[in-house]
This record gives structure tokens, C-alpha cells and sequence, in this order.
């Protein structure tokens, strides 16, 4: 049995014209889509810019939103569409933004055996690791940057991410295995 | 052999940490009004112009073009035949049409038929067309035809 969408009575509302309802969606689910979108362009203006337009198109999109899956997992799958579209017509990247990482992750248990065990890592400071991860990440197809950004970032399940792509499990499990090793190679000085 | 994509993995998921300016969402939703605001008046103006449009049409009703098509169909219905009434070739010079220059009747000769008759025909030209006959009123002795031949006058 399907587990209820907690966004429902926001979603019926919004549908009914309660733009405050629709704000409410846009705070709930503004972190998550901002840190899916990012690390698919590397660029803070790009994200913000699409950001504006996946919500945009939600909102005009929401009266033909029928609930047949999560109101969560149809805006991620605007987000990533549009994502794609977006990264396919720029030209070329540009200029990287790094954002401000959590103090939080001083407390990570594995960034503590990260940086214990491994020189590199420990050596590396945060904001090169995160040019480092940031360059990684943009060398692979935007294919196989989707999966690992939904999956190892986002936390998405395999399931879910196959709903969001239109695409069967199998095949994101295999993009992960592919996109894994290209980033071994991508992050060799990183091995441990 | 260990897994060495289990630390890229790890390494990967550090970004979870990374975070947004503070204020963002706030600022984002400020944007955000203002360009659905924006959406709203261009839609607002492009069904305005529409609106316009559709006024600006309604004063050519569907009847009134109706009608002015049919009194259009019923002039041409009525002016036709007379129009085609052969020019009546009196001295003097006159081409009206019988009817039109107050005589009656007297079309002038029976034109002929044949070919070798208009190439022969006084002060006529060398061509020939073919009669058109009238659809009433054929008085014996008379076809009212288009005559190929000018007449000198």
C-alpha cells in the first residue's frame, strides 16, 4: 500500500489558487531541488535562474498534477528534465561556484575515517576538496551525473530514482556502476 | 581486493553538507512573486489584445456580411443578361445594346455562321468568333450574337 503524499493538502490547495500554500511547497522542497540543481550545473546564478523556472513551471503545471505519484517526486522530475534541457543548450560551463559547507560535517563519520586514514583527504582542505569533487562530478555525462547526484548525495533510492528518470532499476543501478568508476579514475590521488 | 569506489562513495556523499546562503529561500520567493506578477500581466495584456480583436470583429456581424454578400449576387443576377446584349449597330455610330438607346428589336442582318463570311465582311477584320446565342427572346430572323466584326461606321 502506497504511503499517503504528506504534501497533499498543500498540493489541493495550491490547485485551488492559495499562492501562500504554494510558498509553503517552495520552502519544503527549495533545499533539496537547490542541492539536486547545483550539483548538476556547478554554478550558483545557473541554479538560481532554474530554480525560478522549475518552480514557475509547476505552478502553471499543477492543475494537471493528477497525484498518481508523490507531489515530490513529479517536481524532481521537472527539476531533472529541465536540468538536462538546460545543460544541453549551454554552450559551454561556466565558472564554478562553491557554496558553504555545513559545520556538520566536522562530525561525519565518514569524513572522520576519510581524513584518519588518508593523507590526501586529510591534507586537502575542504574548499579544494570540494573543486576537486565539483571537477569530478562535471566530467561525467549528465546521464550518469543525474544518478549520482539523486542517489549518493540526495540519498534518493534506486526505486525512486527509477520513477523520476522514466528509466527500470537495472538501469540506474548499472549508470551508478559506471558513473563509480569513472570517478575512481576522475579522483585517483583520493584512493584509498 | 577492497572496494575503492566505497571511498569515492563517501567522499561524494560530503557534498550532502553542502549548504546555501542563508536567506536564500526568502530572497528566492521575492523572485519568485515578482516574476509570477510579470507572467500575469503579459497574459493579462495578450488577452486584452484578443478582447479587442474580438470587439473590433463583432461589428461585422455573421447577418450583415450576409447580407451584403446576397444584394452583391442579386445585382450581378440582375445586371447579367443585360449585359450581354449584343451593342445595336445604327448610324450614327451607336454600340449600346437594343433596349438601352430606346429602339427595339433590329439587331441589323442575321450573322453568319460561317468563317469565310466574317473573313469577306466589309471594313471587317480577318477573325471570326464564334456566335453566342441568346437564351431567350429568339425572334425568328434574329439570334442576338457577339459579333466578331467591327463595323464601320
Amino acid at each position: 500500500m502506497r504511503k499517503p503524499d504528506e504534501d497533499a493538502p498543500l498540493v489541493a490547495r495550491a490547485k485551488k489558487g492559495d499562492t501562500e500554500a504554494f510558498d509553503e511547497l517552495v520552502r519544503k522542497h527549495h533545499q533539496r531541488l537547490y542541492g539536486l540543481v547545483y550539483n548538476m550545473t556547478s554554478n550558483r546564478e545557473d541554479t538560481h535562474d532554474l530554480l525560478q523556472d522549475i518552480f514557475s513551471k509547476a505552478y502553471r503545471s499543477l492543475k494537471r498534477f493528477r497525484g498518481k505519484s508523490s507531489f515530490y517526486t513529479w517536481i524532481y522530475s521537472i527539476s531533472v528534465n529541465m536540468s538536462l534541457n538546460f545543460l544541453k543548450k549551454r554552450n559551454r560551463r561556466r565558472a564554478m561556484s562553491l557554496d558553504d559547507v555545513d559545520s556538520g560535517i566536522q562530525h561525519d563519520k565518514d569524513f572522520i575515517e576519510l581524513t584518519s586514514k588518508s593523507d590526501p583527504v586529510r591534507e586537502t582542505g575542504l574548499k579544494e576538496l570540494q573543486v576537486r569533487l565539483n571537477d569530478a562530478l562535471q566530467e561525467l555525462s549528465e546521464d550518469h551525473r543525474t544518478v549520482v547526484v539523486l542517489y549518493d548525495i540526495q540519498g534518493v533510492p534506486h526505486k525512486e530514482i527509477s520513477k523520476i528518470l522514466g528509466v527500470s532499476e537495472g538501469t540506474v543501478r548499472s549508470r551508478l556502476h559506471y558513473a563509480h568508476k569513472q570517478l575512481q579514475n576522475f579522483l585517483e590521488e583520493f584512493r584509498g | 581486493m577492497k572496494d575503492s569506489t566505497e571511498d569515492i562513495q563517501k567522499l561524494i556523499r560530503l557534498k550532502r553538507y553542502e549548504r546555501p546562503p542563508e536567506g536564500m529561500v526568502d530572497d528566492f520567493l521575492v523572485d519568485f512573486h515578482q516574476r509570477q506578477r510579470s507572467e500575469l500581466l503579459r497574459q493579462s495584456a495578450r488577452g486584452l489584445f484578443f478582447e479587442r480583436l474580438g470587439t473590433f470583429f463583432e461589428g461585422f456581424s455573421v447577418m450583415k456580411v450576409a447580407g451584403a454578400a446576397g444584394a452583391a449576387c442579386l445585382a450581378v443576377a440582375v445586371a447579367a443578361p443585360l449585359l450581354r446584349q449584343a451593342p445595336q449597330p445604327i448610324s450614327g455610330g451607336s454600340i449600346l445594346p437594343a433596349g438601352l438607346d430606346g429602339s427595339h428589336g433590329n439587331y441589323g442582318t442575321p450573322v453568319s455562321h460561317d468563317p469565310e463570311d466574317a473573313k469577306n465582311a466589309k471594313g471587317g477584320h480577318d477573325f471570326f468568333w464564334p456566335a453566342l446565342r441568346g437564351t431567350s427572346g429568339d425572334a425568328e430572323g434574329y439570334k442576338p450574337v457577339l459579333r466578331g466584326q467591327i463595323i464601320e461606321l
